[in-house]
């Protein structure tokens, strides 16, 4: 169902209809699973939580407790908050007899997650493309972290160049990203 | 959420690395759950910045291109190793009179020498500097964060060290780990086999070059007896002048 609206998404799957709730899995499923990842830091985890969210929203809809097909979005966004609470505060109470690294207590970055062999090649080639000062640039604003203006402040340059350099990197980027995964 | 706002500051960007106060955060959430478009450009952002942190940690970033450039650069190549061949000669040339004639005499003299050089050996050995004393090292007292809540510290530029405090009440552990990350949730350093003093606090000393301004997460875990759990959270501030 390329193209249908939330509307349609509601009232098809209050009709039974497994397409449409095939088809809202699919367009939701990715947002959900993000922000799952990002805030649990685990694939495992966020798995879950996408299985549980929608679980729930499937039945809320079935059962036709969302306010209006327009609120769908905001109401998926709802319950994977909910979710992932629920996770956490399980996870606290685990935190008095479990040890830490099982109760994933030491949680690592999830930017693993977003690293695969044709980010690695689109980021080598993007930065092939700098001169030596703004691959510096890159480094100290996403690794070290600074704040745009001090970096600016370190590397001798204004603000706007900062900006400049961080927004052509990026659209390189994503030209050669977007290429290589559709090639 | 308007698509202006989210060009115009930055959302994407500061979402992703998780700059966004609590109520931005949710107010994009909400719009990017019903956006396709802003949806897209989180996760190209999530990709790049990850790109940029694999890359710079693999190598040094700078010199990350240069296989690149070098290959680009095919017209230099024949005159690089023509070049590389001509100074590798006249190196063996140099080297060849360096091993059969001046070595052994420099051996000659340094062995004449020696005699009249021991004598002084151990007043110059006084003089090796050991570990510098430092003034005014910063030290600060973290207190266990409850929401928001952040102790600062100001880092001088010439700072090498920056001295934590901690204290914490009665748990049943007798050593403890300290992990410190950055906003972003990356893992900078961990200092195991902290012991409490005779304060009955622990203390460690971080390098401060690690420590660029910015907000930083420490915990702090039970670590021995096992089994280890987390016992306090901290969040550091750090500025510099």
């Amino acid at each position: 169902m390329p193209g249908a609206t939330e509307s349609e998404f509601v009232a098809g799957i209050q009709q039974g209809r497994a397409d449409c709730e095939t088809a809202l899995y699919e367009k939701y499923s990715a947002r959900v699973f993000y922000l799952a990842l990002r805030e649990a830091k685990s694939r495992q985890d966020a798995e879950d939580i996408r299985a549980e969210t929608f679980l729930r929203v499937l039945q809320a809809i079935r059962k036709n407790q969302v306010r209006s097909a327009e609120a769908l979005p905001a109401f998926i966004l709802g319950v994977t908050r909910n979710v992932i609470r629920e996770l956490f505060a399980r996870r606290r109470k685990m935190a008095d007899v479990v040890p830490a690294e099982e109760a994933n207590l030491t949680i690592p970055s999830h930017e693993g997650n977003f690293i695969d062999q044709e980010v690695q090649v689109a980021i080598r080639r993007t930065i092939e493309r700098l001169k030596p000062r703004e691959r510096r640039v890159l480094r100290m604003l996403f690794y070290e972290e600074l704040e745009a203006e001090e970096v600016a402040r370190q590397v001798a340059i204004a603000p706007e160049r900062v900006r400049l350099v961080k927004s052509r990197a990026l659209k390189h980027f994503r030209e050669i990203h977007r290429r290589l995964t559709s090639s | 959420m308007l698509h202006s706002q989210i060009q115009h500051e930055e959302i994407v960007e500061r979402y992703v690395r998780k700059q966004l106060a609590p109520e931005e955060r949710q107010a994009f959430e909400e719009h990017y759950f019903a956006c396709d478009k802003c949806f897209e450009k989180v996760q190209v952002m999530e990709r790049f910045i990850a790109g940029v942190h694999d890359l710079a940690r693999r190598t040094a970033l700078d010199d990350a291109a240069e296989t690149g450039v070098s290959r680009s650069a095919s017209g230099w190549l024949l005159w690089a190793f023509a070049g590389t061949a001509v100074a590798t000669i006249a190196l063996a040339v140099v080297t060849g009179w360096a091993f059969l004639h001046r070595i052994p005499m420099l051996k000659r003299e340094l062995i004449a020498a020696a005699g009249t050089y021991q004598p002084q050996q151990p007043s110059v050995a006084t003089l090796q500097p050991g570990p510098m004393p430092q003034a005014n090292v910063p030290l600060v007292m973290l207190q266990a964060s409850r929401g928001e809540q952040q102790t600062t510290a100001v880092l001088a530029a010439d700072a090498r060290q920056l001295v934590l405090w901690m204290e914490i009440g009665p748990t049943r552990y007798r050593a403890y780990r300290m992990e410190v990350y950055s906003a972003s949730g990356r893992q900078i350093m961990t200092v195991d086999g902290l012991t409490r003093g005779p304060y009955g606090a622990l203390a460690a000393s971080l390098p401060a070059e690690a420590l660029q301004p910015g907000t930083f997460r420490i915990t702090l875990i039970g670590q021995s007896p096992p089994p280890a759990s987390l016992v306090s959270e901290y969040r550091l501030q750090i500025r510099r002048p």
